[in-house]
């Protein structure tokens, strides 16, 4: 469903799988270890200098996709083809360098900066690992500028992460993962960490950067009211699979899957006139132990017979649009 | 509301502690009440000082070492601040209940979930564990969990984060309160989860009457459950209005930037967000006149030397200088056009031009 895209694409992905076998104490009575299945056959295409939003609760396995991609762990099984090379194959030095063109964002700014270095060292460390600016003037200046690039004043770089603020904080670690010149950008919940008037300051920094340096992001937010202000495109994911992807401005105006539908229903809006937030039932299984059929059939309002015999695939209903559910809208 | 007499009544409430050489405020001049059957969300930034007055409210910085805490808290027409410790553990959970944002911290993991409500119900009820059995099963049904009877033998990291949550409530209702502090009950929570929770004390409180202080950083949250809201910044108070009010026409420019710069699933695609620039004093260094003015578009060579005070704007009370035409303009993004918004931007592009330009 991706092929429309491909071409222009700057990371294309086919049929990922992350599965961990469970042990030690787990494994009770001499049977088989159960199996997570975090990533169960996800296939997406971000294109290139566009925003991929991949929305989805906890444990539905959309940061378990976002380190498949990042290469911090190997997947069970799949492809990924990463600005036309196989990314998957890339090994040991190659990999390393490689690893230039693919950066990334976590939540918690303050876990991801050392608290003993200077912003000055933690930025200037990503240009070492890949041997830019060696000459300690020119790494100063590029640092300084990378600083502006943020929106945060030269002399911050003498500063140490504790002395800072959540939200500059989460302006080093862009800093720090721009400063390479990567092409795409894994944020993992970037801005959920951020009080509300700082995450529209860090979203808006975001697009600007997207536009001015030709970036590709990887957005992945539980939150689709955040991803709405960035996304070209969006991907739920539900239990280790992706139930429904389409550009941004059809999944918000027409979103075709139940999950897709309850999501959007239950996000509270600022707003008293609107109307109260209808709520689903259940809570998501563990992705030990799956339903037969469809996934989310156990918390569907539409499920039917058919939903607990095959498990719909993700398949197009409309240009750019794909959804896996038998009964769609 | 109206003219019924309080549950809850707070009066000049400040907690503060003694610096080498000055005494720093984290909670200044805070007024509020909670009317019998009353919603009130208390919303606000990190380090606004929402959760040290929940706290502040059931007495629980009493023992928190250098923090002084001064004012009164009516209940019931009972003054508390002055309570003996005693006869303030009666009150806390038989007639106020709580309830915290780590729902798995606060289960003790050892413990099994039913054996933890009947903890509560049998303090707060007979005494006798075998005659609460049947109320624990109750309390757990009360709050839609399923199968009680199973859950009740189930551990703490057994069950979920949503039903953790449902657990707590439980404990927290045991002894049947008038009032209970919900300080972010749902910010750990999936967002179907949070929906079910929200859902659970709107009925809580239509069919018990029970009064709820609702502490969030969420203004969507705010706007689904509260009668009334009260903005904090900065440890005062800086709005209180009727919930359709304040989002019809917030009175502080703080508000409006709040309102407008959440992201929302139901609005047009905006290409930029209004931003609120800048970011949250920090306690030590709260600047001079109205906290706010730094990060202010509207702001007035008055408002850096005069602390507005809380004064009626409206059917609510505002504490800005210009209360009055910030709420005869809350349809105007006076966040989108503000000049650090515009040369940050003009920066980046600018920087971004070069970068692209000078790199081999």
């Amino acid at each position: 469903m991706t092929t429309e895209t491909s071409a222009g694409a700057i990371l294309d992905a086919t049929d990922l799988v992350k599965h961990y076998r469970l042990r030690g104490r787990w494994q009770a009575g001499g049977r088989p270890a159960p199996v997570v299945r975090a990533v169960d056959g996800v296939s997406l295409a971000i294109g290139r200098q566009t925003t991929f939003g991949l929305v989805g609760e906890s444990g539905c396995g959309k940061t378990t996709l976002g380190r498949l991609l990042l290469r911090l762990e190997e997947p069970t099984a799949g492809q990924v083809s990463f600005d036309g090379r196989d990314w998957l194959s890339q090994r040991g030095e190659r990999l390393r360098a490689a690893r230039k063109d693919m950066q990334a964002i976590f939540q918690d700014p303050l876990g991801s900066l050392d608290p003993r270095r200077t912003v000055a060292r933690a930025i200037g460390e990503a240009l070492g690992a890949h041997g830019l600016f060696p000459a300690a003037r020119e790494r100063a200046d590029r640092i300084a500028e990378l600083l502006g690039l943020v929106g945060l004043p030269p002399d911050m770089a003498r500063r140490y992460p504790g002395e800072l603020s959540g939200g500059q904080r989460q302006r080093v670690t862009i800093a720090r993962a721009i400063a390479v010149q990567p092409k795409f950008i894994v944020c993992d919940e970037a801005i959920s960490a951020l009080d509300v008037s700082v995450q529209a300051q860090v979203i808006n920094l975001l697009s600007d950067l997207s536009e001015s340096l030709g970036l590709s992001y990887l957005f992945i937010s539980h939150s689709l009211a955040a991803v709405r202000h960035i996304a070209d495109h969006v991907g739920v994911m539900y239990l280790g699979k992706l139930v429904e992807q389409a550009p941004a401005d059809r999944i918000f105006a027409v979103p075709a899957h139940p999950y897709t539908r309850a999501l959007l229903a239950a996000a509270p809006v600022p707003d008293p006139a609107a109307p109260a937030p209808g709520y689903l039932g259940g809570e998501a299984q563990s992705a030990t132990s799956l339903p037969s059929g469809c996934r989310f059939r156990l918390r569907c309002p539409r499920a039917a017979a058919i939903c607990a015999e095959q498990e719909p695939p993700l398949k197009p209903v409309a240009d750019g649009h794909a959804v896996a559910c038998h009964f769609p809208y | 509301m109206g003219n019924e007499e309080p549950l809850l009544s707070v009066r000049d409430l400040a907690i503060g502690y003694q610096a080498a050489r000055r005494e720093v405020l984290l909670v200044r001049d805070v007024s509020f009440d909670v009317a019998p059957g009353e919603i009130v969300c208390l919303v606000g930034e990190s380090g606004s000082g929402k959760t040290l007055t929940g706290r502040a409210v059931v007495g629980l910085l009493r023992h928190s070492g250098r923090l002084r805490v001064s004012g009164s808290v009516a209940f019931g027409g009972r003054e508390l601040t002055t309570m003996p410790e005693r006869e303030l553990r009666r009150i806390r959970g038989r007639e106020i209940g709580m309830i915290f944002q780590d729902p798995a911290a606060a289960l003790d993991p050892v413990v099994r979930v039913g054996d933890q409500v009947a903890e509560a119900a049998v303090r707060l009820g007979s005494g006798r564990r075998r005659a609460e059995r049947g109320r624990v099963i109750e309390l757990m049904s009360q709050v839609g969990i399923n199968d009680p009877e199973v859950r009740a033998r189930q551990f703490p990291h057994e069950i979920s984060g949503g039903m953790c949550q449902r657990v707590l409530i439980a404990i927290a209702l045991a002894g049947d309160p008038g009032l209970l502090i919900a300080d972010e009950p749902t910010t750990a929570l999936d967002v179907t989860i949070q929906a079910q929770v929200l859902h659970l004390l709107s009925e809580l409180r239509r069919e018990k009457g029970l009064s709820v202080l609702l502490i969030t950083h969420d203004m969507g949250v705010a706007a689904q459950m509260a009668d009334r809201i009260l903005v904090m910044y900065a440890g005062s108070l800086v709005e209180v209005a009727p919930t359709a009010e304040f989002f019809a026409h917030p009175g502080h420019p703080y508000s409006l930037g709040l309102v407008q710069a959440v992201p929302r699933v139901d609005a047009a695609r905006a290409r930029r967000l209004p931003a609120i620039p800048g970011t949250v004093p920090e306690p030590g260094d709260r600047p001079p006149g109205c906290p706010f003015h730094p990060r202010c578009p509207l702001r007035l060579d008055v408002c850096q030397t005069d602390e507005p005070a809380l004064l009626p704007a409206g059917p609510g009370l505002a504490a800005c200088h210009r209360s009055d035409e910030v709420r005869g303009d809350a349809r105007l993004p006076i966040w989108a056009g503000t000049a650090w918004v515009d040369t940050a931007r003009a920066e980046t592009a600018r920087a971004g031009s070069a970068a692209a330009a000078g790199q081999p």
